[in-house]
């Protein structure tokens, strides 16, 4: 007997590797379905980017309703706290929409990408 | 990890067809060998290789070389096999408990007396004693002995630690050496 570890270094004696003719169409397969995916993520760029705005928009808004309101808290508490209204300046919520947009494009990658490539 | 004339991660991009015709002729024998010892039938074996190509394609463009391509490559290929094997167990279990009078499904594949009256080869009779070892042990010898794989490389892709594959490497050594020691037993497995 040979030695074992002699023997376990042969091919053959793990499985039987598939036949080239099977791997070729395997991957053949492989890539068809990565294309089919690839042009079905190009079909639904659109739709996500539709969502997106959407989702940036509901953001801005929540914000644009949230500071006044915290303003206008602030304003009523305003002696024990130190008016949130005065040191925040009662930015414009145009200000707030701009922070946001900016905070936003700053952590989601994608946007981010699209930005930097836009620009560059 | 010796692993000749695959190409470096940067030569893939851009991953355009091209490219990805490169990346999977290159890769896919070595996927297409690495599964088959997870014992898998044709069908689920191909549809592992079909999806560790295409998790692979999908993943390229954000590989960032905190290893080297083969590495990252046999680690899908092991998940691919794991969730092959996953599958297979379940479909099995489901079989057994819809038609109890099936025998149980084994998952050592089996040999008719004749067949093993042929294992005159070495070679053969260790894989045929190979089919005998818990999986684990069973692919670690692969990794190791066929693949090249260091003991921390195999540690990485099998998210273990190195001790365990170490371990795992010497129990499946001892398991064969004991099973051809005793030619009884490997005919009983």
């Amino acid at each position: 007997m040979k030695d074992l570890e002699q023997l376990l270094r042969d091919p053959r004696a793990h499985a039987d590797a598939p036949s080239e003719e099977s791997w070729r169409a395997w991957s053949d397969e492989a890539i068809a379905k990565w294309n089919a995916q690839q042009a079905q993520a190009r079909q639904r760029n659109p739709l996500r980017l539709i969502s997106n705005a959407l989702f940036y928009a509901a953001v801005l808004m929540a914000l644009w309703i949230l500071f006044p309101a915290l303003a206008s808290t602030a304003e009523k508490v305003g002696e024990a706290v130190g008016s949130y209204q005065v040191w925040v300046g009662m930015p414009n919520p145009w200000v707030i929409a701009g922070i946001a947009t900016a905070i936003a494009v700053a952590i989601t990658p994608p946007l981010r990408q699209r930005l930097l490539h836009e620009i560059g | 990890m010796e692993l000749p004339n695959l190409p470096s991660a940067a030569s893939l991009l851009p991953l355009n067809q091209r490219n990805a015709r490169r990346f999977v002729d290159s890769f896919t024998p070595l996927i297409s060998a690495q599964l088959s010892r997870f014992r898998l039938p044709h069908d689920l074996l191909q549809d592992a290789v079909q999806e560790t190509l295409v998790r692979c394609l999908r993943g390229l463009k954000h590989f960032r070389g905190d290893s080297q391509l083969s590495t990252w490559v046999y680690r899908i290929a092991y998940r691919e096999g794991l969730r092959a094997q996953e599958k297979l167990q379940r479909d099995r279990s489901r079989a057994v408990s819809l038609s109890p009078l099936a025998e149980p499904a084994d998952s050592a594949p089996t040999y008719s007396p004749s067949f093993a009256a042929e294992q005159q080869d070495e070679v053969l009779r260790v894989r045929t004693a190979m089919d005998t070892l818990p999986n684990e042990q069973r692919l670690v010898l692969g990794y190791h002995y066929l693949d090249g794989l260091s003991v921390h490389e195999i540690a990485l892709l099998m998210s273990s630690r190195p001790n365990t594959v170490k371990s795992w490497l010497k129990r499946g050594r001892d398991s064969l050496k004991s099973t051809l020691a005793d030619p009884s037993s490997e005919e009983s497995a």
